[in-house]
């Protein structure tokens, strides 16, 4: 068991590499003096030639590729991220802005898409062609064709304008910055950015559902003699919930892509519109390395859902 | 003294339903267990030997159903249970099955639940007909494990199935068949899927089984040879139909249905004289949705006249207990 | 042989047919999305305007006889403008659906046909591409190559090839194991000749699908992106660039016509393809 979780997590290792190694190669493809990106902008305009050189030389920017690469990686970890070309300020300070809150709507909007659709695929498989079976394919087929900034524009327009249930946009009202406060904020973005999840996840926990049903073990089980809903819970729901976690890692990536969507649409301050603004204004350092901090995080996320697919599956616990 | 019945199946019909076309698997077919024997149900693969399997414990699939005829179930004690008139998933229903009427599958690889160790599976069974203590019940399934012949039995109901070989599998789907000491085991071809070394091992079990605990048993099996070693009565089936039907010793000396005669034929036998030959039966069974008009193995039979093809035969017995639905048996039927 | 081989083929195919006609939520995706190809390709036989015109003087004007869906700020027909915008909209995502399956299916047989090392290597870069949200990746590339409907479709396809690879890959490694291949490398036939006659035959199905339900994918990408103003650029009508007026609250609470025409453009077209698709998956595919 820990031998797999040590290897899941070792095997993140190299892909994490491979990523900050193109990310490093493409900072220093970028126009214009490495060094610039290195110290803060005002500080570096006030220096003369001579002090940029010695500062160069002290910073090690005229050191071999190699030798720069593990530095700046090491920096990274003291989190060093280096500077912003338009406004000016510490890449790392940015980040910790605002990538607690990418993340904690994610998550919200991850347990909504995965609590209710795979409670309506459940649901939709106890009674395959019935008519909560159509509805339910109905809607997540619509699910999954709407764009999520129409959801936005529709649900700000219905609950926000018309009704005055929720905030339209925003993260949390002035001075009030507790978490508590702060959830009305999150529930329409939250939910829009789950809708395309819990449309994939209800029609996969259906299909695998219906072939769990299937198996000989489902016989095995009723021939026991123990009641339906045991059958249903214990036997199907259980074993139909590994391919279910499947495919969750398979489409954590998207969900991370719509919050670039839905954070726009209600001018939420996150990592979303943080790299929208660098990439309007042509600010490549934080547009690769929020880049990259974003994939490292979405890796480290699908690489703990995949141990919860473990946990659940003996076969995959003792296969490696 | 005349022995106790254990199970009436009489006229049942079943059928399968894809799509919109109808699939008659089991054709009114009759048969009856006394307690403490073992009837062999014999036939080719689609023949419908499962489907009244699952007729019986209603475990057929939900597109599955039983079209008429009668299912009854004779307890030690009290008033008959008439199954086919219970609930597909109700109490009464739900009694039965493992508490009364057990059963086990063909294929043990897939009959077991992955992800449970296997000793939850045999709890599982126990817990749902004895109100037990989970501790109490994993003692209990450790010594029947022990019993059936699995090493370090205590150890191993902490393991799961895919740390188990094919006929360790098979002796768990046993224990779980029979931890609540039913009095009537379906077997379901219970030996297809293993090693030939091992299936004489598993079938070994299976009689100690009964010698013990007086289980009735019904294997169901495709083997001729299994049905010779060790049932005491045979129901031959072909295309949803009971052909043949009689005590082990009046179908394997005296055969009637050309097709028992054709199935035996096409069996190699210990100590068979060389010179004999396999005969394997011409043609291949048809497309279970076929409507016949008169006997159904007809164009396969070599001894078919054209009254076979038109009127379907009538059930006659020739000797006590030995019945056989065929024309050569029936006066003025084939006209040879 | 040749013969009955490609008879019992064609009535497979038949069979496969009725089963898609008889889904009736697939026929319907079917002939919306027809209706909505033929209003776009055709656009000048449904509508006088030139989408571009801009006249001041007819700005926000609501719906009537002239402007079935009315005008948007500068005056120019909204109908039109629709018409128009699907044409881009489902040139760039249909190329850049085409492009990618392109791609996964020559790296997917190289990768399944070698195996082995070349096999592994492709393997993770797809992996490393599939665990990539897209989006970012797409920003990335907008902000290095700049914007234009090329740039776009390019960014499609460098970005998408990884489905459709895996699926002809996985598809040619099972089937390379096949009794029948076998037979064929028995007979003499040259490796090139099984992968196109007798391997790739048999992963078409599953990429037409999944490259009809990537063109939805793309097209749904696009107009999220020009919804954000990142995608093509805004003097052109797609169904994206049109909707990205209602970043402002004034526009959705006072112009709804301005959103939700071309939301609803989208999402209807979108439907239809995702209808039709999951009717041809199941008709021609009932394993999956």
């Amino acid at each position: 068991m820990l031998k797999y979780f040590a290897k899941r997590f070792l095997s993140l290792i190299p892909k994490i590499l491979i990523i900050s190694v193109i990310v490093f190669l493409a900072l220093q493809l970028l126009p214009g003096d490495a060094l610039s990106r290195s110290v803060p902008p005002r500080v570096y305009q006030q220096m003369t030639e001579s002090q940029r050189d010695a500062l160069r030389e002290s910073l090690g920017l005229n050191d071999p590729l190699t030798v720069q690469y593990f530095r700046w990686l090491g920096n990274m970890f003291k989190g060093d991220f280096g500077y912003s070309q338009s406004t000016g300020s510490n890449i790392g300070e940015m980040l910790a802005a605002r990538l607690p809150s990418t993340i904690e709507l994610t998550v919200i909007a991850l347990v909504i898409a995965s609590v209710f659709g795979i409670l309506f695929g459940f649901l939709a498989s106890l009674k395959p062609n019935s008519w909560v079976d159509y509805t339910n394919t109905t809607m997540s087929i619509v699910g999954i064709s709407v764009p999520e900034f129409f959801f936005g524009i529709l649900f700000i327009l219905l609950f926000s304008v018309k009704l005055g249930w929720l905030p339209s946009g925003g993260r949390m009202a002035a001075g009030h910055p507790g978490f508590w406060e702060r959830i009305p904020y999150m529930i329409l973005p939250a939910v829009c950015l789950a809708i395309s999840l819990m449309a994939t996840l209800s029609r996969y926990t259906r299909s695998a559902m219906l072939d769990v049903l299937g198996k000989d073990y489902v016989k095995t089980a009723r021939s026991k003699g123990i009641s339906e809903t045991a059958v249903h819970l214990k036997h199907g729901f259980r074993n139909a919930l590994s391919p279910v976690m499947v495919i969750m890692v398979m489409r954590l990536p998207m969900l991370v892509s719509g919050t670039v969507v839905i954070e726009s649409v209600f001018n939420y301050p996150g990592m979303g519109s943080m790299i929208l603004d660098a990439v309007s204004a042509g600010d490549m350092p934080v547009v690769m390395v929020t880049t990259m901090v974003i994939a490292v995080v979405t890796l480290v996320a699908s690489c703990i859902v995949d141990l919860f697919t473990a946990l659940l599956d003996p076969r995959i616990r003792f296969s490696s | 003294m005349e022995q106790q019945m254990i199970l009436r199946v009489k006229d049942l019909q079943t059928a399968y339903y894809v799509g919109k076309r109808r699939v008659n698997a089991v054709n009114g077919v009759s048969f009856e267990l006394k307690r403490g024997e073992t009837l062999g149900i014999v036939g080719e693969s689609g023949c419908g030997k499962s489907a009244t399997a699952h007729s019986i414990l209603q475990l057929l699939p939900k597109n599955g159903r039983i079209e008429g005829g009668k299912v009854e179930y004779f307890p030690k004690e009290g008033e008959p249970v008439c199954l086919s008139e219970c609930k597909r998933t109700g109490r009464k229903m739900r009694e039965m099955r493992g508490g009364e009427i057990s059963m086990i599958f063909q294929d043990p690889l897939s009959s077991l639940n992955p992800v449970y160790t296997i000793g939850d599976q045999i709890i599982e069974m126990l817990r749902a007909h004895e109100k037990i203590s989970k501790k109490q019940a994993a003692v209990r399934a450790a010594q029947l494990l022990d019993k059936l012949g699995i090493p370090d039995a205590e150890k191993r109901l902490r393991d799961y199935p895919h740390q188990f070989s094919g006929g360790m599998k098979q002796r768990v789907m046993i224990a779980i068949a029979m931890i609540c000491n039913p009095s009537l085991l379906i077997a379901d071809e219970p030996t297809t899927a293993l090693d030939v070394t091992i299936q004489a091992q598993i079938l070994e079990l299976m009689q100690q089984i009964q010698q013990e605990y007086g289980t009735s048993i019904m294997l169901i099996t495709h083997n001729m040879g299994i049905v010779a070693e060790i049932c005491d009565s045979v129901a031959v089936m072909y295309m949803g139909r009971v052909v043949e039907y009689g005590s082990l010793k009046q179908v394997f000396t005296n055969p009637k249905h050309p097709y028992t005669v054709a199935l035996m034929q096409s069996v190699p036998v210990l100590g068979m004289g060389k010179d004999k030959r396999l005969v394997s039966i011409e043609g291949a069974t048809p497309d279970g949705s076929t409507v016949f008009k008169g006997c159904p193995f007809a164009d396969r039979c070599t001894k078919a006249g054209p009254h076979c093809f038109d009127h379907p035969p009538v059930e006659t017995e020739p000797e006590p207990g030995h019945r056989v639905s065929c024309h050569l048996y029936t006066e003025g039927g084939a006209a040879e | 042989m040749e013969k009955r081989n490609s008879k019992a083929r064609s009535s497979l195919a038949r069979r496969s047919w009725q089963r898609f006609f008889q889904n009736k939520a697939a026929v319907a995706g079917g002939v919306v999305l027809t209706l909505i190809l033929v209003l776009c390709v055709f656009a000048p036989l449904f509508t006088p305007y030139d989408p571009a015109y801009a006249d001041v003087s007819q700005k926000l004007m609501p719906i009537s006889a002239a402007h079935p869906l009315g005008t948007d700020r500068l005056g120019r027909d909204l109908f039109a403008r629709l018409l128009y915008g699907g044409r881009y909209s489902m040139f760039i995502g249909l190329a850049g659906a085409v492009g990618a399956s392109v791609i996964g299916v020559v790296l997917g047989c190289i990768a399944g046909w070698f195996g082995r090392r070349i096999d592994r290597a492709l393997l993770s870069i797809s992996e490393l591409f599939s665990v990539f949200p897209q989006m970012l990746l797409i920003l990335l590339c907008v902000a290095l190559m700049g914007q234009s409907v090329a740039n776009m479709i390019w960014v499609f396809v460098l970005t998408g090839w990884s489905g459709v690879f895996r699926i002809v890959r996985s598809r040619i490694l099972s089937l390379r194991e096949e009794p029948f291949v076998e037979s064929c490398v028995a007979n003499g036939i040259s490796g090139g000749s099984i992968m196109f006659r007798q391997l790739l035959p048999n992963t078409i199905g599953p990429v037409i699908v999944h490259t009809t339900l990537a063109t939805a994918g793309f097209i749904l990408a696009e107009a999220g992106l020009s919804f954000l103003g990142m995608g093509v650029p805004n003097d052109l009508p797609t169904w994206g660039n049109i909707i990205n007026a209602a970043k402002r609250i004034d526009v959705i609470v006072n112009q709804p016509m301005q959103w939700i025409a071309p939301g609803v453009a989208i999402s209807l077209f979108v439907l239809s393809i995702n209808f039709l698709g999951d009717g041809l998956r199941d008709a021609f595919d009932p394993a999956q």
